[in-house]
C-alpha cells in the first residue's frame, strides 16, 4: 500500500482543476501521485487532513478524472482507494465524483 | 462607479495623466474597491504611458491607510508614508494572480488567524477555501475564454483575479474579482443546454446576467449527474452555508444574484438588473464573526 498524505507530500493549498491553470490542481495531483499506482492494481491511501480545504473541481478532477484518464470502471478505483480524513462528507464527496464519472462515461 | 471607470479608461487611452481624487473619500467598500483596483491595474498595465494614473491623497485618515493597506500607492507608484494601524484597516488583505496555484491565496489562512487571536472567533477555514479557491479556479478557467463585450479586453499577461478580505464591525469580508467576459458568455461550456434553456425560461425577462448567474447556482446546487463540470458554483454558497450566517452576492456583467442564510438556512434570494455592466465579475461573501440576535 502506497500512502500519500496530500497536505505534505503535495501542498497545503490545493485548487483548481487542470494543469495549465495552476501546480496545485486537481489534474497534477492525480497525474502524480494517483494514475501510476492505480494501473499498477495497488491499494493507494489517501490523507486528506492539513490542507486548507478542497474545492469541489480539485476533488472531482483529482479522483473522478481517475474514470475519465484510466478508462477503468468506479469499483475497480474504489476498490484500490483508501481515505484518511476527519471529515466524513468529503470521503463521500470524492465516491460520489468517482461513481458519477463512471457513470458519464458509459452514458 | 462604472461610468467614473469608463472615463478614467478613456482619458488613459487617449494617453492623458488622470489623477484620482480622494479628497472626498469617506468610506471604501470591498466589492467596489476591488473593481476599482483590477481596473486601476488593468489601465497601468496596458498604458504605453508609465505612470498614466496617480492618486491625490485623501483627507481621511481610514481612507489613507485603506490606499496604503491594499497597495494602491504602489499599484500607481505614488509614495505614501502612511502606516496601517486602524483595527478596520488591518485585515484589508490584497491578493492577486494568473493561475490557480493556492499559495497566492493562503492570505485567507493569514487572515483567519488574526481573526482568532484579535476576536477569539473562529473562521470555517476549510468551507472558505472551498469557495474562494473554486472562485479564482473559475475566473482562471473562464474569465477570458471570449473577449470582454465591452472593449474587448482579453487579460492581462501576468494577473486574471483579485482578491480583497476586510474585518470591519465584527464581520469578515472576502471579495474575488475578474476582469472577464462574465458568466453569460462561457456557462454553455459546462453545463447542458437543456438546463441554461430551463431557467431561462423560468425567469424570462429577467436580466440576462442574472439567469446567467443563476442557472450557474442552480445547475450548482441541483445535484443533477449530467456533467461532471460545472459544480464549483455550489462551493460558493457552501461557504454562506456552512458558516450558518451571512451572505453571498454574485455579479456578473449587468446582473447580480444575493443570498441571505441563517442559521444555515437560505432565507432570501434576489435577482438584479444593475442597470449597467461591471464588466467582470465578482463574488462577494459577507460572513458576521457574531450570531445575529435573535
Amino acid at each position: 500500500m502506497i500512502a500519500i498524505n496530500v497536505s505534505r507530500d503535495f501542498t497545503r493549498f490545493p485548487a483548481g482543476r487542470f494543469k495549465r491553470n495552476g501546480t496545485t490542481s486537481g489534474e497534477a495531483f492525480r497525474e502524480q501521485f494517483l494514475e501510476q499506482p492505480i494501473r499498477d492494481g495497488r491499494i493507494v491511501e489517501v490523507i486528506l487532513d492539513g490542507t486548507l480545504g478542497y474545492g469541489s473541481s480539485f476533488l472531482e478532477e483529482a479522483f473522478g478524472g481517475l474514470v475519465r484518464k484510466l478508462q477503468v470502471d468506479a469499483d475497480r478505483i474504489l476498490s484500490l482507494l483508501r481515505f484518511q480524513s476527519n471529515d466524513s462528507t468529503l470521503v463521500e464527496e470524492i465516491i460520489q465524483y468517482i461513481k458519477d464519472a463512471d457513470t458519464e462515461r458509459k452514458r | 462607479m462604472r461610468n467614473f471607470l469608463d472615463e478614467v479608461g478613456i482619458a488613459v487611452g487617449q494617453g492623458k495623466r488622470v489623477k484620482l481624487d480622494f479628497r472626498k473619500t469617506q468610506i471604501m467598500y470591498p466589492a467596489a474597491t476591488i473593481l476599482l483596483f483590477a481596473e486601476v491595474d488593468r489601465l497601468i498595465s496596458t498604458s504605453s504611458n508609465p505612470k498614466p494614473i496617480s492618486i491625490v491623497q485623501p483627507k481621511s485618515q481610514r481612507v489613507r491607510e485603506v490606499l496604503k493597506q491594499i497597495g494602491l500607492y504602489e499599484l500607481t507608484g505614488d509614495k505614501s508614508s502612511v502606516v496601517p494601524t486602524r483595527k478596520d484597516v488591518v485585515f484589508w488583505r490584497t491578493a492577486k494572480g494568473k493561475d490557480q496555484s493556492g499559495q497566492k491565496l493562503a492570505v485567507i489562512e493569514v487572515v483567519a488567524e488574526a481573526v482568532k487571536l484579535e476576536r477569539g472567533t473562529t473562521l470555517l477555514l476549510d468551507s472558505l477555501w472551498r469557495g474562494v479557491s473554486e472562485a479564482v479556479a473559475n475566473s482562471v478557467e473562464h474569465a477570458h475564454k471570449a473577449p470582454r463585450e465591452s472593449d474587448g479586453f482579453q487579460g492581462l499577461p501576468e494577473t486574471t483575479w483579485w482578491m480583497f478580505t476586510q474585518v470591519k464591525d465584527d464581520v469578515f469580508y472576502v471579495v474575488v474579482c475578474d476582469l472577464g467576459c462574465g458568466y453569460r458568455a462561457t456557462i454553455g461550456q459546462s453545463i447542458p443546454e437543456r438546463f441554461i434553456a430551463q431557467i431561462s425560461e423560468l425567469f424570462a425577462g429577467q436580466n440576462v446576467d442574472a439567469i446567467a448567474i443563476e442557472a450557474a447556482m442552480e445547475f450548482g446546487r441541483s445535484g443533477t449527474r449530467e456533467s461532471h463540470r460545472g459544480r464549483g458554483s455550489r462551493d460558493a454558497i457552501s461557504v454562506v452555508e456552512k458558516h450558518q450566517n451571512g451572505e453571498l452576492a454574485i455579479f456578473s456583467n449587468s446582473g447580480a444574484v444575493q443570498y441571505w442564510y441563517v442559521g444555515g438556512i437560505q432565507v432570501n434570494q434576489k435577482r438584479i438588473g444593475l442597470g449597467f455592466s461591471i464588466n467582470g465579475t465578482i463574488l462577494w461573501w459577507k460572513l458576521p464573526l457574531k450570531a445575529p440576535l435573535k
